[in-house]
């Protein structure tokens, strides 16, 4: 499952450094006249993490925490406000259009949605052709089996390349999805939450084909889910995310048999478990995350969290290691530690 | 896996032109387009064909034979200078047809490159062309039109152009507004990320998946147009006499509504054929141009 210790920063793929990302609301015509500042929703705040080579990381949250704005910032479809992030070293934020668009060749995507993701008048060898085409990375007499090649190594028939995406079901769109994202061979692959849209069956066959994948060509891979059984089946290493900032990071063993942070408590306490017995006696979380829109101040979880102090509505926690390769944001786990 | 529910061969144009030899199956399936593109192919040929077809100088009088109800030398009977109506409809054919088609082709070009990088840029490109087009909108449509022509004085050719100016705006908005929606769809986030350049993403991906709204509203507005160079024509501003354009039939015809009712009828009656056979046209390209081919 997990196990593996990859948290050297030494061959960090990724390394994304304090990133924030806001969104102005759009202001009525009134207000714009009387010239009030539009709200502004932080779906990404101060976040910092790394991914190593090889390593697949899991980003968990409830939805609206910004999971997906992160990921769109990394593949660069969002400019965050402030931040650096350094694939291979060199900042892709700071990159002008031509020089980021054979960048993109490397940090490839996978979508949520597998029926808006695939261009509904392009038949499935065209999009793949035109992958190959436009970067120039396969020469055209050989483009026809390299189609075949990737649509074989998703687990699809090479007949695919003749028919339309509406012609294929939900599990087979999100293959030719991840096969337009191979296509390029890229270094790392962000998957948005690849299965969510799919059937419980397909999500098993879709998340092994992602393993067997990673594994074969050795990919670095961030994936994103607010199923907490899928990242912790395929993650090597999970974040969890709370309205835009890290609550808990470290290996996937650590995060699910020591959890320290609150929220990650009733997360896992709220996944259905296969057997009663095992139930935790932790209370299942209380209403709907605040408004992004308005933060609350010190620790943003202090108003749904149960073990919440005084301490907790003014002070910011900040991201600690409380173990090796073990980091939470939290006060209170910290003062039970006892340092 | 399962099995596709429509076979690749039924999909989209290929498969329309493919399965054309057996005529009596798209009938059935897109009744509108084969009913309209007849009806507009008819059209065609009678505008090309004008001179060889028309049975009388469609501007030659004859005192003898001034305001003849139809009969077996003028079918559609003749007007107050003894012209044939049927012979000066057929001759007004390519006229009206010319107007239709310019006035629409200009606006829908102008307008979808227009609206296409308003709504994929947005920001300052977007408040420019979008105030620019609010500007157009102030003028009421006709007042316009007429405004121009007043200007730049009657005839086909400004006609056109004063069409064009007053309805680039509407193909303009149609595209704007869908690509405000199409670019946010994860295809073209896939487009983006795969690296494709904005030229690439904009006139290969969004475009054609787009542009269906705006060819259907086309063929609805070439009737209109039709209608405005009529209206212009009824108001002398259009085609001067002697030749005839269908408005300027129905305009001439109408001092004599209780003695010669075929003078306007007929033209009036062209211009509803013209109507129908667009707009018919106008549904089945619709059924026809989405993804995955028309309704089986």
């Amino acid at each position: 499952m997990s196990g593996k210790a990859l948290d050297s920063y030494g061959d960090a793929v990724l390394r994304v450094q304090s990133v924030t990302k806001t969104f102005e609301l759009p202001l009525g015509l009134v207000p714009a006249i009387l010239r009030r500042k539009p709200e502004v929703v932080t779906a990404v705040d101060d976040v910092s993490l790394h991914v190593s080579k090889g390593e697949i990381l899991g980003i968990v949250g409830e939805s609206g925490c910004g999971k997906t704005t992160l990921l769109r910032c990394i593949a660069r479809l969002y400019d965050p406000d402030s931040g650096q992030i350094l694939f291979d070293g060199k900042d892709i934020l700071k990159m002008r259009s031509g020089e980021m668009r054979s960048e993109r060749r490397r940090i490839q995507m996978i979508f949520q949605d597998p029926y808006s993701s695939l261009n509904p008048r392009f038949r499935v060898g065209r999009m793949l052709d035109e992958v190959l085409s436009v970067h120039n990375v396969c020469p055209p007499n050989q483009r026809g089996e390299r189609v075949a090649q990737l649509l074989e190594m998703v687990g699809m028939h090479a007949d695919a390349a003749h028919r339309l995406p509406s012609q294929f079901s939900g599990g087979q769109r999100q293959r030719i999805g991840i096969a337009r994202a191979l296509a390029m061979e890229p270094t790392l692959l962000l998957a948005d939450e690849p299965v969510s849209a799919l059937d419980v069956s397909v999500q098993a066959q879709v998340i092994n084909l992602l393993m067997d994948l990673q594994s074969q060509l050795s990919l670095t891979m961030i994936f994103v889910s607010h199923d907490l059984r899928v990242v912790r089946h395929i993650s090597h290493r999970i974040v969890v995310m709370y309205l835009g900032k890290i609550m808990e990071m470290g290996t996937t063993s650590l995060i699910f048999s020591n959890p320290r942070h609150p929220y990650t408590k009733v997360l896992l306490a709220a996944a259905p478990q296969a057997d009663p017995t095992l139930r935790t006696e932790v209370a299942a979380i209380q209403g709907d995350p605040p408004s992004p829109i308005h933060i609350p101040p010190g620790c943003r979880f202090h108003p749904r969290c149960p073990s919440a102090s005084q301490s907790c509505q003014a002070e910011i926690p900040i991201l600690k290691e409380v173990e090796s390769g073990h980091f939470v944001a939290c006060s209170m786990a910290e003062a039970s530690m006892g340092n | 896996m399962s099995t596709p529910l429509v076979t690749a061969e039924h999909t989209g144009l290929r498969g329309m032109l493919r399965s054309a030899s057996g005529g009596r199956s798209i009938l059935r399936r897109n009744p509108a387009l084969v009913v309209g593109g007849v009806l507009v192919l008819v059209m065609g040929l009678v505008a090309v064909f004008s001179n060889q077809i028309a049975p009388y100088d469609p501007i030659a009088q004859d005192w003898n034979n001034i305001l003849q109800a139809p009969n077996a030398q003028h079918l559609l009977g003749t007007d107050n200078f003894g012209r044939d109506v049927l012979s000066r409809i057929i001759s007004a054919t390519p006229l009206d047809l010319q107007v239709g088609v310019l006035s629409v082709l200009f606006p829908f070009l102008i307008g979808i490159v227009v609206g296409m990088l308003s709504g994929y840029y947005g920001g300052i490109v977007d408040n420019v062309i979008m105030r620019l087009v609010d500007v157009v909108i102030a003028f009421p449509f006709m007042v316009l039109i007429i405004a121009i022509i007043a200007v730049m004085g009657p005839g086909l050719q400004n006609a056109v152009i004063a069409i064009t100016v007053a309805s680039w705006i509407i193909y303009a908005r149609i595209i704007r507004g869908e690509i405000l929606v199409a670019k946010n769809l994860e295809y073209v986030m896939a487009a983006k990320t795969l690296g494709y350049g904005n030229l690439r993403i904009m006139a290969i991906h969004i475009l054609p998946n787009v542009i269906t709204p705006a060819i259907v509203f086309a063929a609805v507005d070439v009737v209109l147009n039709i209608l405005v160079a009529s209206s212009l024509g009824f108001l002398g501003l259009g085609v001067q006499p002697p030749q005839a354009e269908w408005g300027a039939l129905i305009s001439s015809g109408r001092g004599f509504m209780t003695t010669g009712w075929w003078i306007s009828t007929f033209p009036g009656i062209a211009i509803v054929i013209a109507g129908v056979g667009f707009a018919l046209l106008a549904d089945g390209l619709a059924d026809l141009l989405r993804p995955g081919g028309f309704k089986s």
